[in-house]
């Protein structure tokens, strides 16, 4: 296998790193480089969590051919619940987070109920809690208006960075040295994941990477992680937003790619009655998958709550219009069963950088929204030609 | 202790009842056929047992106890496992996973759910093994297979693990004649080893190879359940057909008869096809050998030819070369000495006065005087003098003059006046063409008249016309039989024609004559004769 075919090969798995290095390149250079600076990309990556988020649950619900369109007033709905439990009830941080998360899985099981018992299209199941969160959000918030959160922890997880060690030693100075650390960490940890996976492959006689191309490979997402983290220590570190984002894909890709649960969940994408007959509980996968995505809408809404440090009235707002957005920039399937988490979140941030760079330029808003729309387009007839040509 | 019994079932899709009061138990170990008419619920049938669809009355019961499958999942729990005829694979997934799908080989024991590929990859190595597909196709996705793989996928998914009753819903129809006798040896196989196995199939053949007792469905209803030794293949038809009128019978059981034989036949004629394919090929091959043969020779001979012809040309050269050098030995030395004696003689004739003697000198130099002459004559022949110096048309002129004189033919004689000089070699031969041509016209034509006509073309090419009035030729011409009758005249006039490069046309109208038109190729193509 060279190069060229395995570039056209996997063109679409390839396609998003290359649309987001080109646009990168492109607003650095219209920016001067203020775009590629440690604190912007510090910025651009504690917005992009609250999305990126959504847009991983999202990516399930779409591999399974459904959507929910109820997500984006949820995650709205929950974080001003959150903010009343914080300001009002005055229940602990602790007790809150977990308990908003639960909140959020009821929501995605009821609205998994009348989609996986009844046959109705989530579209609808989805509008109808669309409208019905919009409106508890506003009978919430409506005899207070914005809610002002004063919990400390709670804000930290939108606004703070993980401490530094040795904050105080001349070694690297003005450099955040576990940053760097965990960015070392991480090299290693995929560089052996790697390695492992392919000599586990290699003893069962699948097909794997030549070895140059592995290597390539390796040397690349090294070289990306190392870049990130050392353009992020420049600033604050990590914020804990990414931290959470992280851990979230983390998890997911493993569900999605290791796990038997993920491959069902493909397996009904790609072909829902051939699943069904085969064993699969088409109904228990959907009311998992909407659940996951009800409890990724919670955090979704508790990280936006923390970030603005309140609650307002309009939180949430065109929220799942970008994560299925991101979800499609991503190479997730309109036509269902294909679809990567970790495409989601490139998706995700190729949406965000999009949105960060125009802000940067003073670009009108007007103009920003057809400018997304666009890339949308592109996005999805990218995916559709790639996949004809695939066939 | 029958393993699974079914009591009063039915399914309605809507009002409509696809499957009413189905009633019957099987034994482990036990292999029931189903059949009937498209349509007659045996698809309805299975889906029920599999747990598909759930029954809108009557219950399913598994060791005695009532426990209707809820799910497929749940039939498969039972150890119910079925083979559908439709929605088998997932195409995105790859043969490995589709074969697996539901029901993965998990670790580790205590939270199994990650996936073992090693052992599923082994296992499904020796089923595709059994049913003697390419092992390559397990990393293929499900998307690229042709139909009976799918179904072989479908089936390894049925046996990839131990099951109780194996519900097959038409498994055989798609699968080639030698797949049909692995699945029914695997089916009795199973049997053996004391599974419960249903099949449905149209095939009446394979239901009375392998099945212990056949249900027959007659428009959603079950109409009978019989032992398969005690039932005869007519008696099934009757019932299927749902008559017993011998003109609706019999063409079902031609049907079903034909419908083995013509696929043993099928399968006989793809093994011959096959046959004939390499069969083609290796005559192929044989063929491509021959005719590189047969090119090589050709292309030797056309070397052999092309050094023939060289040799000749050559020989042709050599032999005026030699004319010519024997001409000049004759006029330089032999006349000129003749010429000397004659006056030597001529002398001797003034000093005698013998008049007896001078009278025999007399006739002796007279003698000489002739001797001269015709040797004069042979010269002229070996080498004409005049083309050498005075060129192609001079030399024509005088011999054409000379030849009508000793012919008394008449000749019309047009040469171009832009003929012009030609090569050596050139001039020789046409010269020699013309010569031997009259003589042709003089020892056979028995002609009045001659038109002799040279000229050049536009492209520089010189044509010789020779017609005469003769009586022609009886035949076609053939020059390998006038080779053989020593008749060297036209012979050689094609093959000087050849040496030259040119062409010759003989035409030989009905009414008497003969033309001959011969076009020899400028030999300075590149220079326009103006």
């Amino acid at each position: 296998m060279y190069l060229k075919d395995l570039l056209r090969k996997n063109i679409r798995e390839y396609g998003m790193f290359i649309a987001l290095f080109v646009i990168i390149v492109i607003f650095t250079i219209m920016t001067k480089g203020i775009f590629i600076s440690s604190r912007n990309i510090s910025n651009l990556l504690n917005q992009t969590g609250y999305i990126a988020v959504l847009a991983v649950g999202m990516t399930l619900v779409i591999v399974i051919r459904h959507i929910d369109l109820s997500v984006g007033f949820l995650a709205g709905f929950l974080g001003a619940v959150a903010a009343i439990a914080l300001e009002f009830w005055h229940l602990p941080v602790y007790v809150v987070i977990p308990m908003i998360m639960g909140f959020g899985i009821l929501a995605g099981l009821l609205t998994a109920y009348p989609v996986a018992k009844l046959g109705i299209p989530a579209f609808v199941a989805s509008l109808a809690g669309w409208l019905i969160y919009r409106g508890a959000l506003l009978l919430v918030t409506a005899g207070t208006g914005t809610i002002i959160i004063q919990d400390k922890t709670f804000n930290a997880i939108g606004n703070g960075y993980i401490p530094d060690i040795f904050p105080n030693s001349n070694f690297l100075p003005k450099v955040h040295k576990l940053t760097l650390l965990i960015g070392l960490v991480g090299i290693i940890l995929y560089i052996i994941s790697a390695i492992n996976s392919r000599k586990k492959k290699q003893a069962y006689h699948f097909e794997v990477l030549p070895t140059n191309i592995f290597i390539l490979q390796l040397v690349f997402v090294s070289v990306l992680i190392g870049l990130i983290t050392w353009v992020l220590s420049g600033y604050n570190g990590l914020s804990w937003t990414v931290v959470i984002v992280l851990i979230v894909v983390a998890v997911y890709h493993f569900i999605t790619t290791q796990t038997v649960l993920g491959r069902h969940i493909y397996a009904i994408g790609g072909n829902p009655e051939a699943a069904e007959l085969s064993g699969i509980s088409v109904k228990n996968l959907t009311f998992v998958v909407f659940g996951s995505m009800g409890m990724l809408s919670a955090l979704s809404g508790i990280l936006f709550a923390s970030r603005l440090q309140s609650a307002t009235t309009t939180a949430g707002q065109l929220f799942e219009m970008d994560a299925i957005a991101a979800a499609y920039i991503g190479g997730v399937s309109a036509a269902g069963g294909v679809g990567k988490v970790t495409g989601s979140l490139i998706g995700a941030l190729v949406y965000m950088s999009l949105t960060s760079g125009m802000n940067l330029m003073n670009v009108d808003i007007a103009y920003q929204y057809v400018v997304r729309g666009a890339v949308l387009a592109l996005a999805v007839i990218f995916d559709v030609a790639t996949r004809r040509s695939a066939k | 202790m029958e393993l699974l019994s079914v009591h009063n079932l039915a399914y309605c899709f809507g009002a409509v009842p696809a499957l009413l009061d189905v009633n019957f138990a099987i034994e482990p170990g036990e292999v029931i056929g189903v059949v009937g008419q498209r349509g007659a619920g045996k698809s309805t049938l299975f889906h029920l047992l599999s747990g598909a669809l759930s029954p809108s009355e009557g219950e399913i019961k598994v060791d005695g106890r009532r426990v209707t499958p809820k799910t497929v999942a749940h039939a498969q729990h039972l150890g119910i496992v079925a083979v559908h005829q439709q929605f088998q694979l997932v195409d995105d997934l790859d043969v490995l996973h589709n074969v697996f799908l539901g029901r993965e080989l998990c670790g580790p024991d205590w939270f199994p759910i990650l996936p073992r590929e090693g052992h599923m990859m082994q296992a499904a190595r020796a089923m595709l093994t059994t049913f003697d597909l390419p092992l390559d196709l397990i990393e293929q996705r499900a998307a690229v297979l042709s139909t009976e793989q799918r179904q072989i996928v479908a089936l390894a998914r049925a046996f990839s693990h131990p099951c109780r009753l194996l519900l097959l819903d038409d498994a055989l129809a798609v699968l080639s004649f030698a797949r049909q006798q692995i699945l029914l040896d695997q089916i009795k196989d199973l049997a053996a080893r004391n599974v419960a196995i249903i099949m449905s199939s149209d095939d009446l053949k394979q239901i009375f190879a392998v099945t212990d007792r056949v249900l027959v469905l007659y428009q959603g209803r079950q109409v009978a359940l019989r032992r398969t030794s005690e039932s005869t293949p007519r008696e099934i038809v009757e019932l299927i057909v749902g008559s017993n009128r011998q003109e609706r019978i019999t063409p079902v059981i031609w049907a079903f008869e034909n419908y083995y034989a013509a696929q043993q036949q099928a399968e006989e004629l793809r093994q011959a096809q096959l046959e004939l394919q390499q069969n083609l090929e290796e005559q192929d091959s044989l063929n491509r050998q021959l005719i590189e043969r047969l090119h090589n020779q050709v292309e030797a001979l056309d070397q052999l030819n092309l050094a023939l012809q060289q040799a000749s040309r050559r020989l042709i050269t050599e032999r005026e070369a030699e004319r010519k050098a024997l001409a000049r030995e004759l006029h330089d030395q032999i006349i000129q000495d003749l010429l000397s004696y004659n006056y030597q003689l001529e002398e001797a004739e003034g000093e005698t006065a013998d008049e007896s003697l001078r009278q025999k000198l007399a006739e002796i130099r007279e003698g000489i005087r002739q001797v001269v002459g015709s040797l004069r004559l042979v010269c002229s022949d070996l080498r004409p003098p005049t083309i050498d110096h005075h060129g192609l048309s001079a030399a024509i002129r005088s011999l054409v003059s000379q030849w009508s004189e000793q012919t008394g033919i008449a000749v019309e004689l047009q040469i171009d006046p832009a003929l012009g000089r030609l090569p050596e070699t050139i001039e020789l031969s046409v010269f020699r063409i013309i010569q031997e041509g009259l003589s042709n016209v003089r020892k056979h034509a028995n002609a009045t008249r001659v038109n002799l006509g040279l000229r050049r073309t536009s492209t520089a090419s010189l044509i010789v016309d020779l017609i005469d009035n003769g009586q022609g030729m009886g035949r076609p011409l053939n020059l390998a039989d006038l080779t053989e009758q020593k008749h060297f005249g036209l012979v050689g006039i094609s093959e000087r024609v050849s040496l030259l490069g040119g062409t010759l046309q003989v035409t030989s109208p009905p009414g008497g004559g003969l033309t001959l038109q011969i076009e020899i190729p400028s030999p300075y193509p590149s220079i326009s004769d103006s």
